[in-house]
């Protein structure tokens, strides 16, 4: 049962897809390029980094007790600041070039052949970039830490998927101590690469396992030995979890979370925070339908007679278990604060599968009146209905997203001339004279632009379908 | 031959390429949309979020300004942290005081 969608093929549909993510990469840079510096952000950090030499800062970093481990956020910083060299605004432009790289990549990864691998990618790029695990890693002091991780993320599926050449081998040990230093939530590649080569995939051998393996225990060791005492460290920040009972609540928010949005900041009293919203109604439907597409491709993926008989699309049932072990890492990871970005690593997964098992839905859908026996049943209605949604409605979170931050960056740009004077106050002398050139950046920023009237039947508060 | 399955009668007689479109159209939808937008804004010079940046809240829309007034006379802030010359390059600058 050759299809029509496989006489299509060549080049075309692959720069189409690169050209799609770059349009998409350039039209959330339109909004990144209008939001400023957040005082209060990491500003003592920022003002730190031009009066401190790299190794001070260094030293300063290692000496002090500490919650969290992330020394090559310094490393980003400096590179940030006089690499980009536009002063703090070389943020956004780290920002913009991070999402360009995940989205070319993914591109890159997914890599359409034909009009049918085309749509499953718009379908999956709708996915990675409307979810707001990843959105809310577009934050001044986030792009740095779960920015980093979740790019990396996207570039693990690729080497996973490949050959295993040493070259990649070096490549996956390079990555996973830059995601080790660069944030927790780097455990997650380094388990996924490790999990990875438990199912036998190719491209992580088994050296390069243990390896890595020996990489987290180290880390791990160093981290819990030079660690304060987490159930003290709550002064870090108020709302922080202390106990058993409050580490396994945050631990199951950020996984419902991941899916619907929904209980706001962790805090289960807030489940239905937004629930008269029709953006939270596209958050919770997309959410939902995600899950049984998934499961009900599975069930709809091509058997190996099927596969030699015809064009019918790959589906390895091993992305899905990758995906899943990555969301639950993501979300162990998340006991001490629940927040969107902490399942950012399991995005570039959860984007992937679905490319998966948008493919197998369309293949299916090509050959509907030639199913065979064993799959002609209600099954494919329902998968048919849930891409359906998933087609239609994680662009509209494509849409909340840009909107988040476009108001984020109205409340950024409003907030520096309206509390300048309690911004000054608060101050030291030795930081005070820093404010001037960030306030002078500031005015730099063009503001964003008007609002679009089409975009109220969104619903107010379209800001928070990011929980930063 | 199989019977198509309930609900799928109507993809039936469709060619794949009516149904590729139908899923692929929301995401080309936004894309278009959002080239659109960016033509739009490179055209319409007003940089505002609203029209009327008092009406919308703001009690002024120059930080600079506002922290001039809080500096001593002769205060002179620290030089080391690089201002963007320009506005990255975007036509629309200049915002009304």
């Amino acid at each position: 049962m050759k299809s029509a969608s496989s006489d299509a093929t060549g080049a075309w549909p692959l720069l189409f897809s690169l050209l799609a993510a770059v349009l998409l990469a350039a039209i959330f840079a339109h909004a990144f390029m209008r939001m400023p510096f957040p005082y209060g952000d990491n500003f003592k950090e920022v003002a730190d980094l031009y009066k401190t030499p790299i190794s001070e800062n260094f030293t300063h970093y290692f000496t002090r007790p500490r919650v969290f481990f992330r020394p090559l956020e310094i490393v980003w910083r400096y590179a940030i600041a006089y690499g980009f060299n536009q002063g703090v605004f070389g943020y956004n432009l780290f920002l913009c070039a991070l999402l360009t790289l995940v989205v070319t990549t993914f591109a890159l990864i997914c890599h359409p052949k034909d009009g049918r691998d085309l749509v499953a990618f718009l379908v999956a790029l709708a996915v990675l970039t409307g979810h707001q695990a990843m959105q809310g890693s577009w934050e001044f002091a986030t792009a740095i830490s779960n920015g980093v991780v979740l790019a990396a993320a996207t570039v693990s599926i690729g080497l996973i998927g490949r050959s295993g050449a040493i070259l990649q081998q070096v490549l996956i040990v390079v990555l996973t101590a830059l995601c080790l230093l660069t944030k927790e939530l780097g455990l997650v590649i380094a388990g996924i690469f490790v999990l990875a080569h438990l199912l036998g995939m190719p491209g992580v051998r088994r050296t390069t396992a243990a390896i890595i393996a020996m990489m987290v225990l180290a880390y791990l060791i160093y981290h819990f030995s030079n660690m304060v005492d987490v159930p003290s460290a709550s002064w870090v920040r108020p709302n922080r979890a202390s106990t058993l009972g409050q580490y396994l609540s945050n631990i199951v928010a950020t996984f419902v979370q991941f899916w619907v949005g929904l209980p706001f900041d962790g805090n289960w009293a807030q489940w239905n925070r937004f629930l008269g919203y029709p953006w939270q109604w596209i958050q919770i439907g997309a959410g939902l339908a995600t899950p049984l597409f998934l499961v009900g491709a599975w069930r709809l993926a091509p058997t190996p007679a099927e596969r030699a008989t015809g064009d019918g699309p790959a589906f390895d049932w091993r992305w899905p278990v990758l995906f899943i072990a990555a969301l639950l890492g993501c979300s162990a990871l998340g006991f001490f604060y629940a927040r969107h970005r902490h399942c950012a690593p399991a995005v570039p997964l959860l984007a992937y599968c679905t490319y998966l098992s948008m493919r197998v839905l369309l293949w299916r859908l090509d050959d509907i009146a030639e199913l065979s026996p064993a799959r002609s049943s209600p099954l494919l209605t329902w998968v048919t209905i849930a891409g359906l949604a998933c087609a239609v409605l994680w662009p509209l979170r494509v849409v909340t997203g840009f909107e988040s931050v476009r108001y984020f960056s109205i409340q950024i740009r409003k907030s520096w001339p309206d509390h300048m004077t309690a911004f000054w106050n608060q101050e030291p002398d030795s930081t005070r004279p820093f404010l001037i050139p960030i306030v002078q950046s500031v005015d730099r920023v063009p503001w964003p632009r008007k609002y679009v009237p089409m975009l109220q039947l969104l619903g107010d508060w379209v800001k928070d379908s990011v929980n930063r | 031959m199989q019977e198509t399955p309930f609900g799928l009668r109507a993809l039936k007689g469709l060619s794949s390429k009516i149904h590729y479109a139908i899923f692929a159209l929301p995401m080309m939808a936004i894309l278009v949309l959002g080239a659109l937008y960016l033509g739009y804004c490179r055209i319409d010079c007003d940089p505002l979020y609203a029209d009327d940046p008092s009406a919308a809240g703001y009690k002024s829309t120059s930080a600079t300004s506002a922290l001039s007034r809080l500096m001593p006379p002769g205060y002179v802030g620290d030089k080391t942290i690089p201002v963007p010359s320009q506005n990255f390059g975007t036509t629309c600058l200049t915002k009304p005081e």
